[in-house]
């Protein structure tokens, strides 16, 4: 996919005067975040398995190119094939050549946000493949042309309304006249349409949410059942994945499961949970008669060893964005690519360049939910702040900006002088504030466009530290 | 240079650089996959008797939206299958996993049933299978494919039927990978094809964030417990 995220400010802004995203996103920021407080309440654990799954991680990170190439073997041995891509233009081309050699003319996709990375749906159209989405929002969002604008709930800035204009558009071979208002009426025709690509797609097409290096197995996690049957019907099924989705053993997988639906949607546990381990076997009555795995580097392995490997510990649950008030204020589509939040923020820079994606590390309140929620302890604000530094070194920031973080660094540096400053903003700022909370601010009008900005209540944090400390 | 060297040589040169002791790395790699650390458990199956499992499995999977009944033996298996279906104005035609046990429960007891075994068709409305194990701490049916079993009766029809047998009902997954092991071994065969974790029917909220039952999936899933509980165990 093309990313758009130098525009960041520019998106951000239409985001916040959209008011079918803003219907959207206020429902949405109260949603995912009370269904994981309620499943993390109903597993005392939860703590002591976030820790262990951030040891997992670490320790298979530090031997990733061991447990990959174990991962290789046991794919092999179980009959199936491992493809390497070194970037997105070599991973297409792998399937694209798989595709060819098999004469594929519908491919099945199951949900996968590599594939988005790698912008494999517009590679396939262009060698005349037809490839369907099936998972039920990328469906809508491929009839739409759009992108998802969530890991987890990729259509979860349309309405039912949009989404039945996009199926009387599209289906037109079904009576014009058909009932369209509730959302089972929209589900049910996604399924009707979508059940002929199931039975006749050539190639399935799924991402993988682990793999599991013990036994070879990719792993899926769905709801819909739409993976499943893309996966188990087709003659080939193919697994697109990034590399630092291996874990070593069935039982890390299943930590790592214990955690991932709690995080994303507050569920125990998804309605469906797959290991695929090679082709059928003789005498299985059904599955695919092939099964191959691309591995996907594409700015990963260059992430290793430095102070923005952690963020390659990511299981992909969302719970960042669901948190991130910043997320809640502009919605997935202003980050311009695939994965937006603050995930997207600490990785994206690695993965599409620090020049494309210089203003995601800023977006950003510091206010550090995203690093408490997150399942595997990724220090977000901390990547994001490399990834600032990293860009003020570049001097790839505008002067503007520049000067102001000189500004600041002139001012942190004294003491004094920045509590006296400080001190000055918080009065005037207190007092225009009568109220207790600004409807609107100068400068930040994106801002209280979505939510009160509090006033200061009297005194600064460092005065107030200060007799803390006294006292 | 090749791109799986390019890209192994990459990894292997951050580990290096960061100092990994290489006299070390794959013999601690190997003893990891050999012995694996166990990681902590649910503690709301802990000290649960058989009893306390089947009620703890029976609760989560209702919570998901499956329906659970019991029968005391096989033979009424055929008569709650048929009533299930009555009772939703359904259709007698199902199809079986080419199960041995599921096999020998008498469908003939109820001549309106009709049953076919296999992969599942187009067609089909009904799908009837067993599982290997029933996991109480999230009511998670765990199904591995084979000889005897077709995955595609999971997803393809509208209705999955799962006959279980009670004393299949464990408490965690961990004890599910336990059993398949023992299977396996007992098979002579490594791991199956797929496993599928089963929990409830298909749903999706992808429109406007409302969760819906029956995606692609199955909309709806009876679980058919089949036995007494040990009184051994109970
Ligand atoms: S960074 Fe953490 S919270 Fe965000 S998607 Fe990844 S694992 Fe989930």
């Amino acid at each position: 996919m093309q990313p758009h995220s130098a525009d960041f400010p520019a998106r951000a802004a239409d985001a916040l005067t959209d008011p079918d995203l803003r219907r959207a996103l206020t429902k949405f920021k109260t949603g995912f975040p009370v269904n994981r407080a309620r499943a993390v309440a109903n597993l005392p654990e939860f703590e002591a398995l976030r820790d262990a799954a951030k040891a997992v991680k670490d320790h298979t990170l530090s031997h990733l190119d061991h447990y990959l190439e174990a991962f290789e073997a046991r794919v092999r041995d179980s009959g199936g094939h491992v493809h390497w891509a070194r970037d997105a233009a070599e991973a297409r081309s792998i399937i694209l050549r798989l595709a060819t050699e098999r004469d594929a003319r519908l491919i099945a996709k199951g949900k996968s946000m590599v594939s988005e990375e790698i912008g494999l749906n517009a590679a396939l159209e262009a060698a005349g493949i037809k490839a369907v989405e099936t998972d039920l929002g990328e469906y809508i969002l491929q009839i739409r042309g759009e992108v998802p604008s969530h890991i987890v709930a990729p259509a979860l800035h349309l309405s039912k309304e949009q989404v039945a204009a996009d199926f009387r558009r599209t289906h037109t071979h079904l009576p014009p006249d058909r009932p369209l208002d509730q959302p089972t009426d929209l589900l049910a025709e996604a399924r009707g349409e979508l059940r002929d690509v199931f039975l006749n797609a050539d190639i399935g097409i799924t991402g993988a949410n682990f793999l599991v290096a013990e036994t070879g197995s990719t792993i899926i996690v769905t709801n819909e059942g739409n993976g499943d049957l893309t996966q188990t019907l087709s003659r080939c099924h193919i697994v697109l994945t990034g590399i630092e989705k291996v874990v070593p053993t069935l039982a890390d997988a299943t930590l790592m499961l214990r955690l991932l639906a709690r995080s994303a949607t507050g569920q125990e546990i998804t309605a469906y949970t797959t290991f695929s381990t090679g082709p059928r076997r003789a005498d299985d009555p059904d599955g695919p008669r092939e099964f191959h795995v691309v591995l996907l580097d594409n700015g990963r392995s260059a992430l290793l060893g430095t102070e923005m490997q952690e963020v390659l510990r990511c299981i992909r649950c969302g719970a960042c964005m669901n948190h991130c008030p910043v997320y809640h204020a502009v919605g997935g589509h202003a980050y311009g690519w695939v994965y937006p939040g603050p995930i997207g923020a600490a990785l994206d820079p690695a993965l599409i360049g620090v020049k494309e994606a210089r203003h995601l590390p800023n977006a950003s309140t510091f206010c550090g939910k995203c690093e408490s929620v997150c399942p595997v302890k990724i220090p977000l604000p901390k990547i994001m702040h490399r990834w600032r530094e990293v860009e003020f070194e570049r001097r790839l920031s505008p002067p503007s900006v520049r000067q102001g973080l000189w500004a600041w660094a002139l001012f942190a540096k004294r003491p004094r002088l920045y509590r006296l400053v400080t001190a000055i903003a918080m009065r005037v700022m207190g007092w225009m504030g009568k109220e207790g909370a600004f409807k609107s601010l100068p400068l930040a009008g994106g801002w209280t466009g979505t939510r009160d900005f509090p006033a200061p209540q009297g005194r600064t944090f460092q005065s107030l530290y200060k007799d803390r400390r006294h006292g | 240079m090749d791109s799986r060297s390019a890209i192994l040589g990459r990894i292997l040169a951050a580990a290096q650089a960061g100092g990994r002791d290489e006299g070390r790395a794959a013999a601690d790699v190997a003893a990891r996959l050999a012995s694996p650390p166990a990681h902590p458990t649910p503690g709301r199956v802990k000290g649960l008797t058989a009893l306390g499992l089947i009620e703890l499995f029976t609760k989560m999977a209702t919570a998901v939206g499956a329906g659970v009944e019991r029968v005391a033996d096989p033979a009424r298996v055929p008569h709650a299958v048929a009533d299930y279906l009555s009772g939703l104005g359904h259709g007698l035609q199902v199809r079986i996993a080419p199960d041995p046990w599921l096999r020998a429960i008498p469908w003939d007891r109820r001549p309106s049933l009709s049953v076919a075994f296999g992969r599942a068709q187009a067609g089909d409305q009904v799908g009837v299978t067993t599982a290997l194990a029933g996991v109480a701490e999230t009511g998670t049916l765990v199904i591995p494919s084979g000889s005897d079993q077709a995955t595609s009766l999971l997803f393809l029809p509208r209705i999955h039927i799962v006959i279980l047998p009670l004393h299949h009902i464990v408490g965690t997954y961990e004890e599910a990978w336990h059993g398949l092991a023992i299977r396996q071994q007992a098979r002579g065969l490594g791991m199956p094809r797929s496993v599928n974790m089963v929990t409830g029917p298909s749903r999706t909220a992808d429109i406007e964030q409302t969760s819906l039952p029956h995606a692609h999936g199955p909309g709806r899933v009876q679980i058919i417990l089949v036995g007494e509980p040990d009184p051994a165990t109970a």
